[in-house]
């Protein structure tokens, strides 16, 4: 078992971002219209820094920032939206890289991290900015177009068992349409939801509950508060402790099963699942990284920059 | 507040283990059963239906596994003489086919290595079985040397690897397929997709399958048949492979599969190949419509309802019915004396005043037509309501709009239909075109007044019967009612063991079942979306006929129209929305009254009716032009369907009104909306 206390976060005073932050040499962020994002990108100090353009976006040519070297790749699949982003960065080792993750799509997140690390790049950076608020608290949408698809993200697949159990562990976020979804895909799963809890504020925790509690049948399950575990929004490595001793029930209770890990709520939370996934999961084999496929993304689901966490991601 | 667990959960056939799947299973006959199974017939077959229609309960009903379970003292071989075959079952959602569609390699890689790895996975149950019929069956004799022989022949990548038995075999399939779930986890990081496939498609499953008849004498006789469940979680290519094991089978590879009722993506075979042929290939049977057709479903649903207040964990073990009766504790809406009952204890008369104003205003907006001047109106509508219970009241005023056009006085139509009136309510009849127009059109008339009182707002969904119609022979969506019915009544703290549920509290029942049903249960990506809101829109026209003066249709729930006039977006739309089952084909069309057209009829699912108010079982159709049809089902015609609306709702509420005045009207109110 990893002991994930021993990494290290911090939180960034806002105001001091670029006095508290050091210098990286390689800067990279996801692009959209939120506040947080964009002041981030602003006043980070890098030798280089990288808007990578995520399609689902949709975004025109007149609504980027000029200026500034852009990624925009036009495929939705994770392989090649990577591909792009690294081809255009050129050789990354040796170098101090910091990834702002809180605009990033699931898909593309944690496929990038698996590949940075399957590159060799065994220590980087994570920042990621909270917001204020949701603009239209729990009625914000974020993915507002999915393909109906529910995939293993490329490469983080594992082998599964014949015959054995399944189990699926939810990162419940405000989006129940994607719980919905991703549920039905693997309906015979016993569901563990993992809560972001505590949350971002206060409010955020309730206007969770009551967005996926409107997510089907999985939410109607006596599992879904049963089995409900909880993992603090703004904190990966507690959410993949969480994650890593769900898996250890399971593996304790003298079946065969397989798992599924799906991180439905913030990007912290998804780096929390891929983070398990690298360090444990993928060791275990039978442990799989299953997101639904969004086509389109709002550009803009917040307000404000409340405060910036930073995460160090050492793989040595 | 009631701890009991809620015995009509939605606990999906896939969630149960084996033996539960024994316990729950309602015999619906035997002779249906196998009529839709045919687990004797050679012949591959598609079971097709909603959510819910059972195709995974009926699966693993079929399985050797499930079917072990159901009489342990049998051997292996035993159970499968008595079978008569031997049922495999697999789940396409377990092997996750999404990831071999990846952009890294071609798709023609692609769909071969899916090909070999359905293969082994089909062989991985099957082997599994095998497995166990041996273990269970010591004194029968197994001839492995001979069905290895066969096997070699065309699994190439068997050379050199010490396989000499079953259970080796079983061990060397799973190594394979691991090394695939790792070639591919690693293509997507290298860029290479590597990997031998150690046989061609067809080469493991149906040399195996063949020789299973020298393994054991029972496999003479007894086929396999492979249990593919929920086939639209592949894609078209990947379902090229199964036609293709279909196609090439040699008469030794059977399948039933099951999926939504458009999950069958293409009939094609590899490669683009040939098509198979429906009757030639394979067949068809589409279990939706078996269902709704059930005579017996009432008495199944009745049934099925006692099994689970009866199923372990229900707290009802051994007592059925004892805590909660659905089929006796359900309050049922009480017709008798123009629903005088309902109409008292909801004040349903005080609408009056609002249709009175705007039956008149109907009546004035002729603007002279047919000989209705302002006071004739006044007068017409005093001789049709005056000492008249409501719904009569509403009734004669329908009854007027339906002859007004047909007759020159207006005062003796409404005199003659009067007279009628008091003759039926004196009489009783049941003939004469009164007691036919009371029959057809007086649920519509007491969901209006319903709708209209204060006190509910909204027409009734009540009676256990109410409930069973709702489901249209989906037991799933019985589940969905009731379910939604018991949590209520825990919520609130009643006892279900005395207490008789009201309307008000099964109406909401219905209601939040069709709100699960509309919101929450259907959200397949941007598809379904699609569906879902053009369904929206189907049902404000429905809505608006049914609450409409002059109702067009009895009972508003089913569209007719043209096939031809669909087009292109709207025909895709309407698939989609008849694969989630928020649509049904209704199956027998209808000539166009003037072509040889036949017209296609569809209906909105009955659970949904409480969303919009619609009655939940159908009877006139309302026939759809080619514009109202495309501005329904193409989301891009939002605008031509606000209109559209507006002017059906102004012509069925301005019968005498000439349609270029409702034009006029809907005008001016766009240019001051």
């Amino acid at each position: 078992m990893n002991d994930y206390g021993i990494y290290y976060r911090r939180a960034i005073g806002v105001a001091r971002l670029d006095k508290e932050l050091p210098q990286f040499d390689i800067f990279i962020s996801a692009f959209n219209s939120s506040d947080r994002v964009n002041e981030v990108f602003a006043r980070i100090r890098a030798v280089r820094k990288f808007w990578f353009v995520q399609p689902e976006y949709q975004y025109s040519p007149l609504d980027l920032p000029q200026g500034i070297t852009k990624i925009a790749p036009t495929s939705i699949d994770e392989v090649a939206q990577a591909n792009a982003l690294l081809a255009e960065i050129g050789d990354l080792n040796g170098k101090s890289i910091c990834i702002d993750i809180t605009g990033f799509m699931r898909h593309l997140l944690a496929y990038l991290i698996a590949r940075l690390k399957a590159g060799g790049i065994l220590r980087f950076y994570a920042l990621y900015s909270e917001p204020v608020a949701y603009i239209q608290q729990e009625q914000t949408a974020f993915s507002t177009k999915t393909s109906g698809v529910v995939r293993p993200v490329r490469g983080m697949a594992s082998s599964m068992k014949a015959n054995a159990e399944e189990a699926l562990i939810i990162g419940v976020g405000f989006d129940s349409k994607l719980i919905s979804q991703v549920a039905s895909s693997k309906d015979a799963a016993t569901v563990f939801p993992v809560f972001a809890f505590p949350s971002l504020s206060p409010d955020m925790y309730q206007q969770s509950a009551v967005r996926s509690s409107a997510a089907g049948d999985v939410a109607l399950a006596s599992s879904w508060t049963s089995k409900r575990r909880f993992a603090p929004a703004n904190d990966p490595f507690s959410t993949a402790g969480v994650v890593s001793a769900v898996v250890r029930e399971l593996d304790r209770n003298g079946r065969d099963w397989n798992v599924y890990l799906s991180p439905l709520a913030t990007k912290v939370q998804v780096l929390g699942f891929t983070f398990y996934w690298l360090l444990e999961g993928s060791k275990r084999t039978a442990v799989s990284m299953l997101l639904p496929e969004c086509l389109t993304y709002s550009r803009e689901t917040t307000q404000g920059l409340r405060r910036l966490w930073m995460y160090e991601l050492d793989f040595t | 507040m009631n701890d009991r667990q809620n015995p009509f959960a939605l606990v999906r056939a896939s969630d149960f283990s084996d033996s539960q799947i024994n316990d729950l299973w309602v015999e619906l006959g035997p002779q249906f059963i196998n009529a839709v199974i045919e687990p004797r017939s050679r012949m591959s077959k598609y079971i097709l239906g909603g959510k819910g229609t059972g195709k995974t309960h009926l699966l693993r009903y079929h399985s050797y596994q499930v079917a072990r379970l159901r009489d342990k003292r049998l051997s292996g071989v035993e159970t499968v003489e008595r079978l008569g075959f031997l049922g495999v079952f697999v789940r396409a959602t377990n092997i996750d086919a999404g990831r071999f569609e990846a952009e890294f390699a071609s798709p023609r890689q692609w769909q071969q290595l899916f090909g070999v790895y359905l293969e082994l996975r089909l062989a991985e149950g099957l082997l599994d079985a095998l497995i166990d019929i041996q273990r269970t069956s010591p004194n029968s004799s197994f001839n492995e040397a001979a069905t290895l022989h066969e096997v070699r022949r065309t699994v190439h990548g068997l050379v050199g690897a010490e396989v000499s038995s079953v259970k080796e075999l079983q061990t060397w399939v799973d190594n394979q397929r691991r090394a695939i779930d790792v070639a591919v986890d690693n293509a997507a990081f290298s860029g290479d997709l590597r990997i031998r496939v150690p046989f061609p498609i067809g080469g493991l499953c149906i040399p195996l399958t063949r020789a299973l008849a020298l393994w054991n004498s029972v496999f003479a006789s007894a086929p396999v048949i492979f249990l593919v469940d929920e086939v639209e979680n592949f894609s078209e290519r990947q379902q090229q492979i199964i036609n293709s094991l279909v196609r090439y089978g040699e008469g030794v590879l059977t399948f039933r599969v099951t999926g939504r009722l458009y999950s069958r993506k293409t009939l094609a075979t590899m490669a683009d190949g040939e098509e198979n042929r429906e009757g030639s290939e394979f067949t068809t049977i589409q279990l939706d419509e078996i269902l709704r057709r059930f005579e017996r479903y009432p008495d199944f649903a009745r049934r099925f309802v006692a099994k689970r207040l009866t199923a372990p964990g229900s707290g009802n073990t051994g007592t059925p019915f004892s805590v909660f009766d659905p089929t006796k504790s359900l309050e049922e809406v009480d017709p008798q004396n123009f629903f005088v009952k309902h109409v008292e204890a909801f004040e349903l008369d005080t609408s009056a005043t609002s249709h009175s104003r705007e039956f008149i205003n109907a009546l004035k907006a002729a603007d002279g037509e047919y000989g209705i001047t302002p006071s004739v109106a006044e007068n017409v509508h005093h001789v049709l309501t005056s000492d008249f219970p409501p719904i009569i009241q509403r009734l004669n005023s329908l009854l007027f709009f339906k002859k007004a056009a047909k007759r020159k006085d207006p005062l003796s139509t409404a005199s003659s239909i009067a007279e009628a009136a008091r003759g039926y309510i004196i009489s009783g009849a049941r003939r004469g075109y009164y007691a036919n127009a009371y029959g057809h059109y007086a649920n519509d008339l007491f969901a209006q007044l319903c709708r209209a009182s204060r006190k509910l707002g909204r027409p009734l969904y009540a009676g256990f019967d109410c409930f069973v119609k709702m489901s249209s022979g989906n037991p799933r969506n019985l589940l969905i009612c009731l379910g939604r019915l018991y949590e209520l009544t825990s919520f609130r703290e009643i006892d279900l063991s005395n207490a008789k549920l009201g309307l008000l509290l099964q109406t909401e029942a219905a209601a939040e079942a069709a709100r699960f049903m509309y919101e929450r249960d259907s959200n397949y990506g941007a598809a379904a979306d699609a569906a879902r809101e053009a369904v929206n829109r189907l049902a404000a026209v429905l809505r608006t006929a049914r609450y409409a003066l002059n109702i067009p249709e009895v009972s508003p729930l089913t569209v007719s129209f043209s096939d031809t006039d669909l087009e292109g977006e709207s025909r895709a739309v309407l698939r989609l929305a008849l694969n989630y089952s928020l649509l049904f084909d209704v199956n027998v069309g209808r000539p166009d009254r003037n072509s040889d057209n036949v017209h296609r009829k569809i209906q909105i699912n009955p659970l949904l009716s409480p969303k919009w108010g619609l009655p939940i079982a159908r009877r006139g159709d309302l026939q759809l032009n080619r514009g109202v049809l495309n501005a329904i089902f193409d989301g891009s015609r939002l605008e031509e369907f606000e209109m559209t609306l507006r002017l059906l709702g102004s012509r069925w509420n301005r019968p005498l009104t000439s349609p270029s005045n409702v034009l006029f009207s809907e005008m001016q109110a766009d240019l001051f909306a």
